[in-house]
């Protein structure tokens, strides 16, 4: 029933169909997870025992900045075959975490990108599917890093235009694809 | 004045997503909640049959899968109390009536591009405002027989509209939108309707619109700037922001005035009635609002000083740790400290407002 166009204007968007905003991105090689608190965390026998897992949703554990970063450095770019990692778009101290609260600053690979929201919105929905209900999350673009900054910020932390993009069949279904590998490193 | 425990409803009776909105029926003792997962559930009450646990009782007792396709995003009764509309992002607005022992949708409208996000009664019934993602406010004539008939449609906002809200008395219409303004719109009797007013303050979206009391000169909003702000109509097509109210740490989705239970109203003199706000943050706060005394006599303008405000009530955490997205006072006359909300953990509460004595 949507058309493919209707998440860009959802996004407000000027992409047009096909265009590359960043046609030659710089890759970088990841990191091999040093002794990470969360790699500690995940080897650990009490964390493994998954049948706790529900009742441990509800209960009050701190999570930091790694866990946080791993959650969401394996998401892919929308328009390169590379995560968010090697694009340098997230990086750990980017991350904020409070009790319960997790800012996420993310880093276009260049100003003009029309993706920026897409990133922003795979990023938020990662998170909602990850993280216990308590933690309210905030999304914006590294300050001067895009040329529409307020704009990709306000539309990333408005709960409504969220809630609706998640509702179009295809921009769902590129969200997805882009998620389709964030098991590879995060503890969920 | 503190915050009796919540009336909930039987634990099973939440929506299974999301609720974004509820509509007290302004007639009948009946509740209309929508949500996420596409339906309208109806809650009546009643004074309660045990003794042991008196005060009201609520019963859900029906749930409507309203056949949009996507969200329904806000419920609104007609002042008689038989119709009510739902507002979608399926961009339609679907008009229901009670027919033998069902709701039947009885006629949809469409017309919006993008997400219908609010609707709104006028206060003779006549009349049905509608806004969308699409920029838009439409203005529908409500004619018998499930019959509507648009008659304007209103380009004036830069970017999504949120809200729409009717003046409680005069067909004076207010929308609020993404683009940080509020709007105000009249019909000109010899031509289509026109924005007169537009309220610029607010430093981010405009989430939601509340009209005061009584004569209805002030209007509230609630903004994703975490402030509630106070307009006050200082001449007739002028209003003049008065106040702005702090307390929230995070968007404030709803805001709603309702007057206050009579025998606060007989022993507050210029009583502006109860004010609530609620959002992100998952707070919700009471102020009782009245009108401003001028202290000293000799010179000012009385209209532009502020209300006199004091924080009555304080409910945090009202749906655990989720947002609220709506708080709505009960509008019939004896349930005025009755005061409901959904959040995004899908239920609806429902709390009445007691003295701490």
């Amino acid at each position: 029933m949507s058309a493919p166009g209707h998440f860009i204007a959802l996004f407000h968007s000027s992409q047009m169909p096909g265009e590359i905003f960043n046609p030659n991105p710089v890759v970088f090689s990841t990191s091999k997870s040093a002794a990470r608190q969360s790699d500690l965390l995940a080897h650990s026998l009490w964390v493994t025992d998954s049948s706790q897992s529900e009742d441990e949703a509800d209960d009050v554990e701190p999570i930091d900045q790694d866990e946080i970063y791993d959650l969401i450095r394996s998401i892919y770019d929308p328009e390169h075959p590379n995560t968010l990692e090697e694009l340098r778009v997230v990086s750990a101290p980017q991350v904020t975490v409070g009790p319960n609260s997790v800012k996420v600053e993310f880093t276009p690979t260049v100003p003009h990108c029309g993706m920026s929201t897409l990133i922003g919105l795979c990023i938020r929905v990662r998170l909602l599917r990850s993280l216990p209900e308590r933690f309210k999350v905030d999304i914006f673009v590294k300050p001067g890093s895009h040329q529409s900054e307020n704009a990709v910020n306000k539309q990333l932390n408005d709960k409504e235009r969220v809630a609706a993009a998640l509702e179009n069949p295809v921009l769902l279904d590129t969200v997805e694809q882009c998620l389709s590998n964030v098991g590879a490193r995060g503890i969920v | 004045m503190d915050v009796d425990l919540p009336y909930k409803p039987q634990w099973n009776t939440g929506h299974e997503d999301r609720a974004w909105h509820v509509a007290w029926n302004p007639a009948k003792p009946l509740l209309a909640s929508c949500s996420a997962d596409k339906t309208v559930r109806l809650y009546s009450y009643a004074s309660s049959s045990n003794e042991a646990t008196p005060g009201l009782e609520f019963q859900l007792i029906t749930s409507i899968p309203t056949g949009h396709a996507k969200t329904v995003r806000s419920v609104a009764w007609a002042p008689a109390g038989q119709t009510l509309a739902t507002a979608s992002f399926d961009s339609n607005i679907g008009i229901w009536e009670k027919e033998a022992d069902e709701w039947e949708c009885i006629s949809t409208l469409e017309g919006h591009e993008t997400e219908c996000k609010c609707i709104a009664y006028s206060a003779s019934g006549t009349l049905l405002a509608s806004c969308s993602r699409d920029k838009t406010v439409w203005i529908w004539e409500v004619h018998p027989d499930g019959d509507f008939e648009t008659i304007s449609v209103l380009m004036e906002h830069t970017q999504d509209v949120k809200f729409v809200s009717w003046h409680p008395i005069e067909e004076i219409l207010a929308s609020a939108s993404y683009d940080d303004t509020i709007k105000l719109y009249i019909e000109d009797p010899s031509d289509d309707w026109y924005c007169f007013s537009t309220l610029s303050g607010h430093t981010s979206t405009v989430w939601s619109l509340a009209w005061s009391p009584g004569t209805s000169s002030y209007l509230a909003s609630s903004s994703d700037d975490k402030t509630v702000r106070v307009w006050r109509r200082v001449a007739e097509h002028k209003w003049e922001c008065v106040l702005v109210l702090g307390g929230h740490d995070r968007s404030v989705y709803s805001v709603s005035w309702n007057k206050a239970p009579k025998s606060v109203r007989k022993s507050t003199p210029g009583c502006l009635g109860w004010l609530a706000s609620a959002g992100g943050d998952g707070k919700v706060l009471i102020w009782e609002l009245s009108e401003p005394i001028l202290e000293d006599n000799t010179s000012g303008n009385v209209s532009l000083l502020p209300p006199r405000h004091k924080l009555i009530a304080s409910i945090p955490s009202a749906h655990g740790v989720h947002d609220v997205n709506s708080v709505v006072w009960c509008p019939r006359e004896g349930y005025e400290d009755l005061l409901a909300t959904t959040g995004d953990d899908g239920y609806t509460r429902v709390w009445k407002i007691v003295p701490t004595t």
